[in-house]
């Protein structure tokens, strides 16, 4: 019987799986790897986590492209690991399987009322404006006067920004027409940012707060100003706190008695935690009460901050897969440097784990290169092993699909889509208009945009629309994978 | 906007940013990195990490760091692209100490 060449599958087209596709690559010469994505597109929380307006971070995708353009590369596209096809059957096809599935599932804060309408967490807010097929229907309503937004990271922000930010700016974006069309009827005037910690515990970058800060049509206050005491604002958290602490200091004001110049306000809290939302069906108001950490303030009275919309961006945590072992008490797949472990801690044989899914979601995309070497490094200290073990299985991905009936997307097809999406972008002056669901891309690689998508293809592919892979892919690593 | 690498990298050329890149815009020689400004995408996941603080965001150069802009463009262009980490120079830990790292 034939052997099998080294095989291995990388669940999750983000950039934790574009990158251990990258290292398995260059580590193993003669291997192939695939790549299964649950949705239409590749690229992750880049098209789906990235803020629409941070097109130039976008930019990364170009590198994820090169990657899976290689001749030893599959992207399968479509295909729901555990629901489509068991987890354990992938294993029983490839030499080692590498979960980058991330962490998709938004955390609750745990308070009263969270179930009301117009109570959303950031995984799916975030996941609505930035078009992903599980949250295209969420229908947050924005023509309310007031938000609260629960947390003090960069997803706040992020957030927080979107709420505020001029419609011009939102026009250009890549938000989808439909969320786009929410944004135009927004009447927002103030939001509320709930944190924590003091302002030297913010977990946000200075970078983000500037620009938040720097939008000419929103002032920043500090309802607390003149409250906060000295160890308040004190417990510095890093050099990036030290700036937004100088920053407030010498910039914030409190709450203005009324908006007089018409900018929008984002009032910043400090030391609070959320205790209950309240209202009839729909969110009405927060309450809020001091942070267990603020000292002195036993006894200090609940704060009631009227909100018709609420997010919170509290964190995330795995999405639960079946033939994943155990989870840590945060979320994150059981692991000793992405070797995946079992209950008892034994080593699951062939079993790899990379990017948020292994250390839980901290970190910016690139964290996740060196975090997807890590794994591959532990794959490769165990490769003769789980070599020896694959010697007789078939390798043959897409056999097992058609056997199970599941339609898949290739790179091809990708490329295709791509294409379309920045067609349709371009007539509306955006960088791409997304396509919303896998029935939407199916469609739109039966219609004429995607036929004639020569212009970013290689150059000598006229396949664009076939099912398989062009033939014509260079043997030659790209310029990417070549530097 | 883009980010560059100054001075602190001379006598050190740690690599540890090489392996956060996003987008491998890391170019250098034998003594040290510079980064290809029409390729970095500002993620600044590279300024933590390197242990002499050599990295600045464009937006934060002093004025006597300015001139590292152009150096760093010039330099990139001409130089090979570095991904994977390599072994600091034998004067990178003295280097380290001497900044106050």
């Amino acid at each position: 019987m034939q052997r099998m060449r080294p095989t291995f599958v990388v669940v999750g087209a983000g950039p934790s799986g574009f990158y251990s596709a990258e290292a398995l690559l260059r580590a193993v010469p003669d291997c192939r790897v695939h790549i299964i994505e649950r949705t239409a597109a590749p690229h992750g929380l880049v098209r789906y986590g990235v803020a629409p307006d941070h097109q130039k971070l976008k930019q990364v995708t170009a590198v994820f492209d090169e990657i899976a353009s290689g001749d030893r590369v599959f992207l399968h596209a479509g295909v729901d690991i555990g629901t489509d096809v068991p987890l354990d059957e992938i294993r029983a096809h490839c030499s080692a399987v590498v979960l980058a599935t991330g962490s998709a599932v938004g955390r609750p804060v745990g308070v009263p009322g969270e179930s009301l309408r117009q109570v959303f967490t950031s995984a799916a807010f975030v996941g609505w404006y930035n078009g992903h097929p599980d949250h295209a229907a969420l229908a947050p309503d924005l023509g309310v006067s007031s938000a609260v937004i629960v947390g003090n990271g960069n997803v706040s922000l992020d957030v927080c920004r979107l709420l505020v930010r001029a419609l011009d700016d939102l026009e250009v974006s890549d938000i989808p027409e439909p969320m786009l069309k929410e944004f135009r009827s927004r009447r927002i005037r103030e939001v509320h940012m709930l944190g924590r910690s003091g302002p030297g515990g913010v977990k946000f970058s200075f970078k983000e707060f500037r620009q938040l800060a720097d939008l000419p049509n929103v002032r920043i206050c500090m309802p607390q100003l003149g409250t906060l005491g000295d160890e308040e604002w004190a417990g510095i958290s890093g050099p990036d706190s030290v700036r937004v602490v100088q920053w407030l200091k010498a910039n914030a004001t409190p709450v203005p008695s009324i908006a007089d110049d018409g900018r929008l306000i984002v009032n910043l809290w400090f030391k609070v935690v959320p205790a209950e939302f309240v209202g009839e069906g729909k969110v009405s108001a927060v309450v809020v009460r001091p942070s267990a950490s603020r000292g002195g303030a036993e006894g200090e009275a609940a704060i009631t901050i009227p909100c018709g919309i609420a997010v919170s961006c509290v964190g995330f945590s795995c999405r639960r897969l079946a033939g994943v072992p155990a989870y840590s008490p945060a979320g994150a797949i059981e692991n000793d440097a992405g070797q995946v472990l079992g209950i008892d801690g034994r080593e699951v044989p062939g079993l790899f784990v990379a990017g948020w899914a292994k250390r839980g979601p901290t970190g910016i995309i690139g964290t996740n290169r060196a975090d997807a070497d890590e794994t591959v490094q532990s794959l490769l200290k165990r490769l003769p092993q789980l070599l020896d073990d694959s010697t007789s299985r078939s390798g043959d991905l897409r056999a097992l699909f058609e056997q199970r009936g599941v339609e898949t997307l290739t790179h091809a097809d990708w490329r295709a889509l791509d294409h379309v999406e920045k067609t349709r972008g371009e007539a509306r002056g955006k960088p791409r208009e997304k396509l919303l669901s896998i029935d939407e891309a199916r469609a739109a690689l039966r219609g004429p945009l995607a036929a004639c998508s020569d212009d970013v293809m290689p150059a000598t592919s006229t396949a664009a629309c076939s099912q398989r892979r062009p033939s014509s892919v260079s043997e030659g690593l790209s310029p990417y994978m070549r530097a | 906007m883009t980010h560059v690498v100054t001075a602190n990298c001379d006598q050190c050329r740690f690599t540890e940013c090489v392996m956060v890149c996003p987008v491998a815009c890391f170019r250098g020689d034998g003594t040290r990195l510079y980064i290809e400004p029409d390729l970095c995408v500002d993620c600044g996941a590279c300024v933590p990490i390197c242990p002499v603080h050599a990295i600045v965001d464009s937006f934060d150069l002093l004025p006597d760091q300015e001139v590292w802009l152009e150096t760093n463009r010039t330099q990139a262009k001409a130089l090979p692209s570095v991904r994977e980490r390599s072994t600091p120079l034998p004067t990178a830990v003295q280097r380290q100490a001497a900044l106050g790292y």
